[in-house]
């Protein structure tokens, strides 16, 4: 097993075919962040939530 | 037979709890996986002969293109399992798994669109093999939107589950478009049966890709159910107790 490509600068290029595979992966990686990131996002929401019932309720005049 | 995981399996605050210990072992499996992965078939994986370096999206079209199928078999079979045994959980990981199949399906069209215009010399066509997965998204698209539809949360998981079972007809026909339709799609390289026809260096970062993959989907499922079990138990005292700890905590 050998690194296939003479440079970082060939690496990049893929002689030619660079902008393919790169958008490729590129796109992907962004798609699984988003899988990961929208329900840690849902659960931070419902932590605030309840963060702001909570200072709602110490706020309220008895 | 002892039947007590089974009843367990189906009880949402067991399977948030057990959960909460997973993850980051789960996660870091996977992630490990998807960087060797990626970095053996970006750069140290062999050229191909005919496609030279555009071949290389393989390993990420492929892998994404079996989770977009094996997604979908997971979420038709939580929806039966939630229409037979009337399982609160099943309905609920078919909910969770929506979302995430309908990206790796999203994926498997952008990545093999890529794949296609060096390749092929065209983005897309209508033939058999794109088609039928793009009826796949749409399959996704129509079980997200079905759950959103309903006013009640019953009838709207029962008509999700039905539509994932409809639609299960799909996934043989994806499967076996390439060898009944003439196609510009290459045919399966690595076979169950019968000898692969792809070279071992080339193999290997994909199986280590497709391993990946299947772990990441698990990962996002568990993820993406357990916001959907605090949804469905917010009025619950357990969840209300967990929120309110975290609330503590980033005070």
């Amino acid at each position: 097993m050998n690194f296939q490509f003479e440079s970082l600068a060939e690496l990049l290029a893929m002689k030619g075919h660079g902008p393919f595979v790169w958008s490729a992966y590129s796109i992907s990686i962004i798609a699984f962040a988003y899988l990961i990131w929208t329900p840690v996002k849902s659960y931070r929401d419902m932590v605030n939530r309840e963060l702001k019932k909570r200072s709602r309720e110490e706020n309220a005049p008895d | 037979m002892n039947w007590q995981w089974f009843h367990r399996l189906g009880s949402p605050r067991w399977f948030y709890e057990k959960t909460t210990g997973w993850l980051p072992w789960i996660a870091l499996v996977t992630f490990s996986l998807m960087i060797v992965g990626m970095v053996w078939g970006l750069a140290f994986a062999p050229l191909d002969a005919k496609q030279g370096n555009s071949y290389r999206i393989i390993y990420l079209h492929m892998p994404v293109a079996v989770l977009s199928m094996a997604g979908y078999y997971a979420m038709a079979i939580a929806g039966a399992v939630g229409l037979i045994w009337r399982m609160k959980m099943a309905f609920i990981v078919m909910v969770a798994a929506a979302p995430v199949g309908a990206v790796m399906t999203f994926l498997a069209l952008v990545t093999g669109s890529i794949w296609g215009k060096p390749t092929w010399g065209t983005w897309w066509i209508w033939d058999a093999r794109l088609t039928s997965v793009l009826v796949l998204f749409f399959l996704y698209m129509g079980v997200i939107a079905l759950q959103q539809a309903y006013q009640n949360r019953d009838t709207a998981d029962k008509a999700c589950a039905i539509l994932s079972l409809v639609g299960m007809v799909n996934i043989p026909i994806i499967y076996k478009s390439v060898d009944w339709w003439s196609t510009l799609h290459q045919p399966a390289t690595i076979k169950m049966v019968g000898e692969s026809t792809i070279d071992p260096s080339m193999k290997y970062p994909l199986l280590i890709m497709i391993a990946a993959l299947y772990l990441f989907f698990t990962l996002a499922v568990i993820l993406y159910t357990r916001v959907e079990v605090l949804r469905r138990e917010s009025r619950t005292q357990w969840v209300s107790d967990l929120l309110t700890q975290a609330a503590n905590k980033r005070r």
